[in-house]
């Protein structure tokens, strides 16, 4: 049985990584994640209004009230200022590296054409094994085009395309109106991976405050239908690879995820919930199904049952969708 | 080693730093930063020449960092310290020890006025003056290279002579001037000290190893004998020092003079002066010597021990009249000090036959509080010694139209060959001296001499900058301001609108203007005397529209480095492409490390900035320019606010004669609503459909300009149009009453905080409240016009109104009123929220400190008087007397009292045994009371001339006194807590009726920031570079301890009911209260529109524990101890990491912060339990044993 994976130029020992996730700020976790046969790490994301927000408090700190009054010339003293957000994550990165086998992969989110895509080259130089590139940009301006939003995220991909050499994967949010044409234009400018898909905080109203809250739902296993799908769609319509998320929790979903066409599987909330031997479990799950049906790798399910390869794509279609509402009484009561 | 731009504060802290082990210091403007600096090198962990870091100690005031010294010394530590003022006075007594028991040291001063009819922070010898007798050796330099070399050669001089030196230079002239200083290297000083001297010092420290027995009490038969054991040690100084300048001059090839001649072979005319102005006297002495006078200077750099023999050796022969100028004042002498020394080294020399003749010597007063001494004086003084009966006494540099002492100035100058002068007017937010600093580092490290010093105006907020810099290939000896410039920087375009600023541009000079307008827009925007001056001088105009190049650069509103790329562009001090380079070299250099994205978006200033720069074809006329926009509307007929208070306003205030400034220091109230500052872009605007009448936006408005009044109906029919009331939300008015707010959009600074703190929302639109920031320029007129007619509303009747609840409360009119302090200010709301409630009757001693700034920096006060010319009576005495002055208040309020009740019980027969009886028995506690107190107070004063007795005319000298007065200590924390707090403690000790307010921003935020004792535990602050490793000092639990206190603990924010509670509990106590406020801070580092969202979050994470103690209560069923807060929920860093002065340790040191917030969170966790078991048992005594159980 051949269990190993290529991802983002990467052997990987199978398709089983540990998604962008708190789980990278424990070293001892993901460790245990390591010897549970998990083939990768994928750090939380290093934020660009993270980065924003420090420099602006940063310059607040070195020139608010300065020279202004004649008894106070300025209100601190003069610190020697170290340990940055950007820092603190490169010294992350070098831990986990230092302390795990398997491929870190280091996580960038952003959106702007700003300088922040030059952190890649600082991930890259940290020893990143490779680079997730978490793009998301809300929509919510009647001005903004579609368009102009997918040009932004291409514009973005190739920024970093042209910081660093290290293979990257773009993360999406599920929102494209047309997913497979943007992956193609993403490729184009330079991706080689595409992660499916992000999650979002959740937004709430609250009542009493009358103003909005946000909210962190997990994952729950119902949202991987929607990775699944789309990673079913795009498959073989680009040159890219891809990593299936969201609500990962069997080991069948590594089956199911390949078979749609993903290179990889990214799970974290499962970890969280059911402990870090559940990886193994997992995989021992997946190797037990591909024995079971005799299968001899992961390279050859791959997009077995893709769109194209589908034996019933009408599924992934709009009939699926009449038939189901044709039935809806019978589901749902 | 390299010659570096800086002032002399840093070249003095660099020596001093590198040549002691132990450094005591505390804040005190302007030699603060000498301890900053000590503080900064020692977090860093540099070491000395010894190669060690200095133990750098903040004490509690200056007499607590001299006696630190003293001991330190004792123990055979080098030590020095660093003080300026009255902070050098605390340090006398010390001094006559040290200098008594022939300890060596170096004390570092900035020479700064000392507070009589007023404090000043600026310049003079009026401090140092006062040392003459403590036994200190005083040296006088006259600028940073010279403060840093005689920083070294003193030490050594110390060392070697045992004689302690007072070292000293000019406050802000040599202070805080950016200059080249060619700094000295580790091995340079440490040839200078050697250790020899230093062994023998530490062989005479006092150490049980060898005991001996030091500051003995000594009788009559040995004490004198005593003081004269000394005698040959003060001899041996001068001889000792000159040795020393003479080895350092070997080593650094610089050499000095204990009194340096300068001027021609063989002067007729000598000027002899000390610091810094000498250099000025030296360049009009160079000058005028041109122009056939035939002039000198004797410089004095050591001035005690005074050295005759050596003075006199020094001045030429030649000389017939000297003028001796003395930078102080000594009121009823006969001369001031240095006067008198010279005179008396001639007259000796003269009497013993040494001098054969006696040159005629005048004495002068010139330069203080940093008062412009100029070479056009300079020339008036050596034109009085050409008069046959020259002036014995003079001043120079003011109008003395009352003694006549003042000599006429001619027209004069003397810098222009070689000298480039520009002048830059900025807003003290926009980064416009922070970048000429930076451009006066970059023209000296291209190896020309450069000169920088920045003037600041009055206020705190909204306050306009003037930097002078000079550059040239020679040394400049200019210690003066420009007057008239190559160069004019007019970085706000308002000032431009109100001054006449080019006045002091040179024919021909370059005039950068930032315009918020397209440049062919920007000549008919200026006002005509600006479009004037421009032709007539032929002056080349520039305009950039920085605002805009900023915004586009994600800079915000700083325009530093736009607009110094600008001048460099236009100015051609260096190539441009070269300014350019280093211009970024210096971002990167200074941003670097801090953040790409800084660098990236000064950057783009630099780049853009000369893309936008235009130059402006200047028309052959003038146009329809507008006049200059008035500075001060007054409007009414004062004589006094006219000629004296707006020529202050209009920056004309040296024009003002003696005879128009009161004698004796006292100043009219009420001042600062003339001077409509307009300094905001945004003002609140009031929804009345969604207020819900609370008053909380009035509350918290720092600035007194949100106002409310509930007035008739009918006095709407004269309303301006648009001016909004509605019914009045309260069963305390009739129906026929209107409701309305109203904002002074002139007075308004933009803060925010009343819209953060409004808590009604707009229903249909919850991004709106009932007050909403709006820009001025649209509302403008309208918002003005209705503002002037509400004033012209009445105010409504005080004794209508329930105090106890905030709505009503802040209908009460303010009596303190558009003051200087920083927009968002956490003092201030409490201050005038004081004088709505008791401003009526209200005296303050205020302790020196932001509130003392803010409440009275001339030129203007905002406390105010109201309609019947009551208001609150205030005063400042000092910073570590304070709560003293406040108890020496009521212990007179109180006489007098007493005295006026004795003396109408002794008239009661004439006066009538109602009015008597009604007079005595008011117990005046409320508004009405109060009234009617005063009613029958004018009853007894129309009454009492009719009255043909002894007691009835003493009667009429106090009657003021049967109205209750309401006596309030306020302050900072720095007061409160660390240099007043004997004085505090005793007034709680007292039981008398005082109130005391503490506006506890945590830190000394006047002068910039330093860590005080309740600067709490995980803070940066400066003197605390790494975090404070310790909790703040509890002074409520201190202030408990006595038990018949008041005592609460505030914050506005958190619980503005309780506030307000606590206000008026307080002041109804017939003992000591003490109300410690929550005060944020500009020292806080955040924008302070979330400041009362800050102390709600201080409150919630149990880190400021609301609490009130009333005595009172004692013996009720109530209990005394009300609890104010709930149990700490809120982690303490979601309190914390809102705010730099916290998230700085996060930056420096991860591990500490979390340790620093672990020691918050159990801080909060434990005053909980502490403050909750005293509610619970409500008795203090009760506690205690609860607590023991």
């Amino acid at each position: 049985m051949q269990m190993s994976v290529n991802y983002l130029g990467l052997e990987l020992k199978n398709p089983l990584i540990v998604s962008a996730s708190p789980m990278s700020l424990h070293t001892d976790r993901c460790r245990a994640l390591e010897e549970q046969g998990v083939s990768a790490v994928v750090m939380h994301s290093l934020f660009e209004e993270q980065i924003n927000a420090e420099l602006h408090e940063i310059d607040h700190m070195l020139f608010h009230g300065k020279n202004a009054f004649s008894e106070a010339l300025d209100f601190f003293p003069e610190g020697q200022f170290e340990n940055y957000e950007t820092e603190n994550y490169v010294n992350r990165l070098r831990a986990l590296k230092s302390a795990l086998d398997i491929p870190v992969i280091a996580s960038l989110n952003g959106v702007s054409s700003g300088g922040w895509t030059r952190y890649a080259k600082m991930l890259e130089d940290a020893g990143a094994a490779a680079l997730e590139l978490n793009l998301y940009y809300p929509a919510d301006r009647a001005w903004i085009a579609p368009d102009q939003i997918e040009a932004h995220y291409l514009e973005a991909i190739a920024a970093v395309r042209r910081e660093t050499t290290l293979p990257f994967a773009v993360k999406l949010a599920p929102a494209f109106t047309a997913l497979p044409h943007f992956l193609k234009a993403a490729e184009e400018s330079g991706a080689a991976a595409a992660v499916l898909f992000n999650r979002f905080y959740h937004s709430d109203i609250d009542l009493e405050a009358l103003e909005w809250s946000r909210k962190l739902y997990k994952s729950s296993p119902a949202d991987f239908a929607a990775a699944l799908r789309a990673v079913a769609i795009c498959y073989g319509q680009s040159g890219l690879q891809f990593c299936a998320g969201g609500g990962v929790t069997e080991g069948t979903d590594i089956v199911k995820a390949v078979m749609a066409g993903a290179s990889t599987v990214a799970a974290a909330t499962v970890f969280y919930e059911r402990g870090e031997t559940h990886a193994a479990v997992m995989l021992e799950a997946a190797e037990a199904w591909m024995t079971e049906h005799e299968y001899e790798s992961f390279d050859q399910m791959r997009g077995a049952i893709s769109y194209t390869k589908a034996p019933n794509p009408s599924a992934l279609e709009r009939a699926n969708y009449v038939d189901l509402l044709r039935h809806g009484d019978e589901l749902w009561f | 080693m390299p010659r570096i731009v800086m002032d002399a504060n840093e070249a003095v802290a660099r020596v001093a730093f590198k040549t002691n082990e132990v450094i005591a210091i505390y804040p005190i403007t302007p030699s603060s930063p000498m301890g900053e600096h000590s503080d900064e090198y020692a977090a860093k962990g540099d070491v000395n020449i010894f190669g060690t870091v200095p133990d750098v100690m903040e004490m509690q005031s200056e007499g607590g960092a001299s006696g630190a010294v003293h001991g330190a010394l004792q123990a055979g530590s080098l030590t020095t310290t660093f003080t300026a003022s009255q902070g050098l006075l605390l340090m006398i007594p010390n001094m006559h020890k040290i200098a008594g028991e022939l300890t060596p040291t170096v004390f570092h001063v900035a020479a700064r006025s000392l507070a009589a009819q007023a404090l000043s922070i600026f310049g003079d010898h009026s401090d140092v003056m006062q040392c003459r007798p403590t036994g200190f050796a005083m040296l006088a330099t006259c600028d940073a290279q010279e403060a840093h070399d005689f920083a070294l050669i003193a030490q050594a001089a110390s060392l070697q002579s045992r004689i302690p030196i007072l070292h000293f230079f000019d406050g802000f002239r040599t202070s805080h001037e950016l200059v080249g200083v060619d700094t000295l290297d580790d091995a340079v000083m440490k040839a200078m000290v050697t250790p020899e001297m230093v062994a023998a010092h530490k062989a005479r420290a006092l150490d049980p190893e060898k005991p001996v027995l030091r500051g003995t009490s000594q009788n009559p038969d040995v004490y004198f004998q005593g003081r004269e054991s000394v005698n040959a040690y003060y001899d041996a100084f001068a001889g000792i020092l000159q040795e020393q300048m003479d080895r350092f001059a070997a080593l650094t090839g610089r050499q000095y003079g204990l009194y340096e001649y300068y001027g021609c072979a063989n002067p007729k005319k000598l000027i002899v002066i000390m610091a810094s102005a000498a250099k000025t006297v030296r360049e009009a002495v160079n000058a005028l010597n041109g122009l056939g006078y035939e002039t000198g200077v004797l410089v004095v750099r050591l001035y005690r021990p005074f050295d005759a023999a050596r003075l006199l050796n020094a001045i030429p022969r030649s000389v017939e009249s000297i003028a001796v100028m003395d930078r102080t004042k000594e009121p009823g002498s006969n001369g001031e000090p240095l006067f008198q020394d010279v005179m008396h080294a001639y007259a000796e020399a003269f009497s013993t036959g040494e001098c054969k003749q006696m040159p005629r010597i005048i004495g002068g007063r010139y330069g203080l509080s940093s008062k412009e001494f100029t070479p056009a004086m300079v020339k008036a003084v050596f034109d009085e010694l050409k008069k046959p009966e020259p002036k014995r006494r003079f001043t120079v540099g003011i109008t003395d139209d009352v003694t006549h002492l003042s000599l006429d100035v001619p027209v004069f100058e003397t810098a222009g060959s070689g000298v480039e002068q520009a002048l830059f007017y900025g807003l003290g937010s926009d980064g416009t001296v922070g970048a000429n600093k930076n451009s006066i580092k970059i023209i000296g490290e291209e190896g020309r001499h450069v000169q920088g010093y920045f003037v600041y105006d009055s206020k705190k907020s909204g306050s306009m900058t003037t930097s002078h810099l000079r550059f040239s290939a020679e040394p400049i000896l200019s210690t003066y301001l420009i007057d008239t410039a190559d160069f004019v920087g007019v970085h706000q375009f308002v000032f431009i609108l109100k001054y006449d600023i080019l006045k002091q541009a040179k024919p021909g000079a370059k005039v950068l203007i930032n315009a918020p307008y397209d440049a062919d827009e920007v000549w008919m925007r200026l006002p005509r005397i600006a479009q004037q001056r421009i032709i007539e001088k032929g002056l080349k105009l520039y305009t950039v529209n920085a605002y805009e190049v900023a915004k586009e650069c994600g800079l915000g509103r700083r325009i530093n480095t736009i607009m110094q790329t600008c001048f460099f562009h236009i100015a051609g001090v260096i190539p441009p492409e070269q300014a350019i380079a280093k211009i970024k070299e210096s971002i990167e250099k200074t941003y670097g490390k801090k953040g790409e994205m800084i660098v990236r978006m000064n950057f783009c200033g630099v780049d853009k900035a000369i893309e936008n720069l235009h130059e402006i074809t200047v028309p052959d006329a003038v146009g329809s320019g507008a006049d200059l926009l008035p500075v001060y509307k007054l409007d009414v007929a004062d004589p006094f606010l006219e000629n004296v208070t707006a020529k202050l306003e209009a920056f004309e205030g040296d024009s003002v004669p003696v005879s128009a400034i009161p004698v004796d220091g006292t100043w009219p109230l009420g001042t600062t609503k003339y001077e409509k500052r307009e300094i905001a872009l945004d003002a609140p605007v009031w929804d009345p459909d969604v207020c819900i009448q609370c008053g909380k936006c009035m509350e918290v408005c720092p600035h007194a300009v949100i106002r409310a009044k509930v007035f008739d109906e009918a006095l709407l029919s004269d309303a301006p149009e648009g001016f909004s009331a509605v019914n009045v939300k309260s069963k305390t008015f009739s129906e026929s009453e209107r409701f309305t707010i109203k904002v002074s959009v002139e007075d308004c600074t933009g803060c925010s905080l009343c819209v953060e703190m409004c808590p009604a929302k707009n229903k249909s639109d919850l991004s709106k409240k009932a007050i909403n920031m709006a820009p001025i320029e649209p509302i403008h007129d309208a918002a003005v016009a209705q503002w002037d007619y509400f004033l012209s509303l009445p105010e409504v009747d005080r004794s209508r109104l329930d105090r106890t609840k905030v709505k009503e409360a802040q209908l009460l009119q303010p009596l303190f009123e558009f003051s200087g302090a920083c927009p968002g200010c956490g003092e201030t709301p409490y201050v005038k929220l004081a004088s709505q409630l008791f401003g009526d009757r209200m005296i303050i001693a205020n302790a020196t400190g932001c509130s003392s700034i803010y409440g009275g920096n001339l030129p203007t006060t905002p406390w105010a008087k109201n309609s019947e010319g009551r208001g609150t009576a205030w005063s400042n005495s000092l910073f570590e007397d304070n709560a003293e002055f406040g108890l020496g208040m009521r212990a007179s309020i109180d006489k007098q009292s007493v005295f006026a009740r004795e003396l109408l019980e002794a008239l009661r027969g004439e006066v009538g045994g109602d009015l008597t009886d009604a007079l005595l028995g008011n117990p005046q506690k409320t508004d009405a009371e109060i009234a009617r107190q005063r009613a029958d107070v004018a009853a007894l004063e129309a009454k009492l001339p009719g009255i043909d007795r002894e007691e009835a005319r003493l009667l009429a000298g106090v009657t003021s006194y049967l109205v209750r007065k309401s006596v309030w200590a306020m302050g900072g924390d720095g007061w409160a807590y660390d240099i007043g707090y004997g004085g505090l403690d005793h007034v709680l000790a007292s039981g008398r009726n005082i109130n005391i307010l503490v506006m506890d921003t945590q830190v000394y935020s006047n002068t910039g920031g330093q860590t005080s004792k309740a600067t709490p535990v995980g803070a940066v602050a400066k003197f605390s570079a790494g975090g404070k490793p310790a909790d703040a000092k509890d002074l409520a639990m201190h202030a408990l301890n006595y038990g018949n206190v008041y005592v609460a603990r505030i914050a506005m924010g958190a619980n503005d009911a309780q506030t307000l509670k606590a206000f008026v509990e307080a002041e109804a106590y017939e003992g000591v209260s003490i109300i410690i406020a929550y005060s944020h801070c500009i020292a806080h580092g955040y924008d302070l529109r979330y400041g009362m969202a800050q102390q709600k979050r201080a409150v919630e994470c149990g880190l400021w524990p609301l609490m009130r103690y009333n005595p009172e209560k004692v013996g009720t069923e109530e209990n005394p101890f009300s609890l104010d807060y709930k149990a700490p929920k809120l982690p303490v860093k979601e309190y914390m990491y809102n705010e730099a002065r916290f998230k700085m340790v996060l930056k420096m040191n991860a591990e500490r912060a979390d340790a620093f917030l672990d020691a918050a969170s159990r801080k909060a966790q434990r005053d909980w339990i502490r403050y909750s078991d005293l509610a619970a048992s409500g008795n203090l005594n009760l506690s205690k044993e609860e607590t023991c159980k």
